[in-house]
């Protein structure tokens, strides 16, 4: 999937845009149609759902408008602040329901965690692969998702989850050495 | 039933589609409709204030209810994953209500009816009170509570008195006050004084926000002498803490039904222990295995007399069942291994805390029979060698904080660097800074290490985490190697090997052994 990437300038008249729709709230509306698009396919992928993710998506860009007085650019995109609010939506979403959660995944996304989770016959865990995410928190999922289903750099994936840099780095790593654990569990169960 | 239903490889939306659903005008509705009037300063002065005071009061005691305060994005965020200040568990009949003692000295005061569910319906039956304090830099550090508020558009530094956390459940869900019927909070703090505001922890929206003011008053008159002692000897009972007793883990039966049940770690920590747990159902009861293809629009489980139980509804459909916590044979092995070992710390902490315990009682009542008024107060700075009682009603469940708002430390900005004593470079993501007399904890993020700010006229503590999770220090007597008015400085950080896996260690290695900043 593909991920905003601004240069310096299209950062510079980000802030602009943003610091005007502080001012005059009507303006939001540039950074509405910006990333409404991006939003709707981001919470589309963790719910399978046109009109659920309408709603969702309604409410997330409410809520960035109602707080954007406290919004602070720290050198991302502001779509990371608006995925932040969408994954909290959606975790609200799912807390609340108690429904099934929907994961997206490309096959070539779940080699390359494979690959990271065991280096051999890559093919051939697959299902096991999926047994090993079923057994995962949804906080485990969500960091699964954002890095290795969404490919997105740890800058963004700390902004999303609200933890630094180095902390989002420490939860990754662990959780990849949690799932080796269990995976080589699993395969010498099988062998 | 399974938690995750995967898509594999299925096409994202089109712009097309979302554009279907793109409504700028609606969402301006709706923006309107929600965000409240500005009211534009036109009062007098004087009348603005009295104004002001109303809100203050109305807003303390008028606060609508029952309200959800969900932990958004991560507000709080907790520097460790294995230390933190662990809430203490009080159980209660919500129709009687109850006083309750923490072990600092302060007292929860519930009424009856104080408990409202999710309906706005009284709650009935036990309820369990989820409680803890924070008093100084260290309990700020661990717990990764946020130290700064804006208001009108200047940054503060919080500079607390003491906060206190509480939540109720029943039966794995939230309860909410009822807000005809406030829980009175006496919160025992280590600072006098009547200019600490009240703050209300706002998980919506993101931040401190003032709720009024607490009242101040001495909690005790015992004898400063004596005072200090007992304070010392609660600071001990209160760090030292006792792990959830350990649930001895059962292996998961063969053919026997059961359940996956999410549950709050903090309402079952017993269970919170082991990985992998999943609940059985008893033998003897009516089970259909249809009930597994229902999607049911609540599950929760509850502990009744020792007994678990799991309650599935949907709409008019409402089954229970009696069940216990298996685990796979497969984790049995791990989890037995960690039962025994937790079982071991389990009963030490418990004995060691009963003895402290033991000698605060015995105390306590030789303190009760000396002859009020024996002693005078004394105080240092704002803290007082009393404690003092600060009360304020709590009109909903979260983290409350009696605050003083403060600056940044004064000092010169220094472009700092980090190393470690082989001169090799540290790129630590944030600094923590602690500084005597002043009770607060000052974070410095990466970006902002290029103007560190200190107060040279008073002691300080700084540290950082490397990403081998260790704590890196410069303590208060490498500060004085620094020159005034230096511009840039490279700071050489003491890393302690010490595991950082408890409270106590943390205390010990930031020479927070007591509960005051004054001991830098």
């Amino acid at each position: 999937m593909q991920h905003t990437r601004l240069t310096t300038e299209q950062l510079d008249q980000e802030l602009i845009d943003i610091n005007e729709a502080k001012r005059d709230p009507k303006k939001f509306n540039v950074l509405y149609d910006k990333y409404y698009h991006v939003i709707f396919v981001f919470i589309h992928r963790r719910t399978f759902d046109e009109q659920l993710t309408a709603d969702l998506s309604s409410q997330v860009f409410l809520k960035a408008m109602l707080n954007l007085k406290k919004y602070e650019y720290r050198g991302l995109p502001f779509s990371a602040w608006l995925y932040r609010i969408a994954s909290n939506e959606v975790s609200e979403f799912y807390r609340k329901h108690k429904k099934q959660r929907v994961v997206s995944l490309e096959t070539q996304h779940l080699a390359n965690l494979g690959e990271e989770v065991d280096e051999s016959e890559v093919e051939l865990k697959h299902g096991m692969l999926m047994e090993l995410l079923e057994q995962l928190s949804p906080h485990e999922m969500q960091m699964i998702e954002l890095r290795y289903f969404e490919k997105r750099p740890f800058k963004e994936v700390a902004t999303i989850l609200n933890v630094t840099e180095n902390n989002a780095k420490i939860k990754v790593h662990r959780l990849i050495g949690k799932m080796k654990k269990l995976m080589k569990d699993k395969i010498n169960r099988r062998s | 039933m399974k938690k995750y239903q995967f898509k594999v490889d299925e096409p994202a939306p089109g712009k097309d589609i979302s554009d279907q659903y793109k409504n700028f005008e609606g969402l301006w509705q709706s923006y309107a409709t929600v965000k409240p009037p500005i009211i534009k300063p036109l009062l007098t002065k004087a009348v603005w204030l009295a104004a002001a005071s109303v809100v203050v009061v109305l807003s303390v005691w008028f606060w609508p209810g029952p309200a959800v305060d969900q932990p958004a994005a991560n507000l709080v965020d907790p520097p460790f994953e294995q230390v933190n200040i662990p809430f203490t568990a009080f159980n209660l009949d919500a129709g009687d209500g109850g006083k309750l003692k923490y072990s600092s000295g302060s007292a929860i005061h519930i009424p009856p009816q104080a408990f409202l569910d999710k309906n706005g319906k009284p709650v009935t039956g036990e309820v369990k009170i989820l409680y803890r304090e924070l008093h100084d830099p260290v309990d700020f550090f661990v717990s990764g509570i946020p130290m700064t508020m804006d208001s009108a558009g200047t940054s503060y530094h919080m500079e607390s008195a003491g906060m206190v956390e509480i939540k109720a459940v029943q039966h794995g869900k939230p309860v909410f006050v009822n807000p005809e019927q406030l829980i009175l909070v006496e919160m025992a703090s280590d600072f006098k004084g009547q200019h600490y505001n009240l703050y209300f922890l706002d998980h919506h929206r993101q931040q401190w926000i003032s709720t009024g003011n607490d009242v101040a008053a001495a909690l005790d008159t015992t004898d400063p002498i004596d005072s200090r002692l007992l304070r010392d000897l609660l600071a001990t009972v209160r760090s030292i803490q006792v792990p959830p007793e350990p649930q001895r883990p059962v292996k998961a039966g063969k053919n026997k039904y059961r359940f996956d049940i999410d549950v709050i770690d903090e309402e079952f920590p017993e269970i919170a222990l082991y990985e992998g747990v999943t609940f059985e159902i008893e033998e003897g009861q009516a089970f259909d295995p249809g009930l597994y293809d229902i999607l049911w629009e609540d599950i929760s489980l509850k502990k009744e007399s020792g007994q678990y139980i799991v309650s599935l509804t949907k709409e008019e459909i409402h089954h229970e069942f009696k069940v216990y916590p298996v685990l796979e044979e497969r984790e049995y092995d791990k989890a037995y291994a960690a039962f025994e070992e937790k079982y071991v710390a389990y009963t030490q902490a418990l004995n060691q805390k009963k003895a402290a315990e033991q000698k605060v009682d015995e105390m306590q009542r030789a303190m009760e029979s000396k002859p009020e008024g024996s002693g005078s107060r004394m105080a240092i700075a704002t803290r007082s060698d009393h404690k003092t009682k600060r009360s304020f009603n709590i009109p909903r469940f979260g983290l409350w904080n009696c605050d003083n708002p403060g600056s940044s430390p004064t000092g010169t900005a220094i472009a700092a660097t980090f190393q470690d004593k082989h001169a090799n470079k540290l790129e630590p993501e944030v600094v923590f800074l602690a500084a005597q007399n002043r009770n607060t904890l000052y974070r410095f993020s990466k970006e902002n290490l290029n103007a560190l700010y200190f107060d040279p006229g008073i002691k300080n503590i700084l540290w950082t985490i490397t990403p081998e999770e260790k704590l890196a220090v410069f303590y208060p007597e490498d500060f004085e190697q620094l020159k005034a008015n230096q511009s840039s400085y490279t700071f050489t950080m003491n890393i302690i090997d010490k595991k950082v896996d408890d409270l106590q260690n943390i205390r010990a290695v930031l020479n927070f052994d007591e509960r005051a900043s004054t001991s830098l």
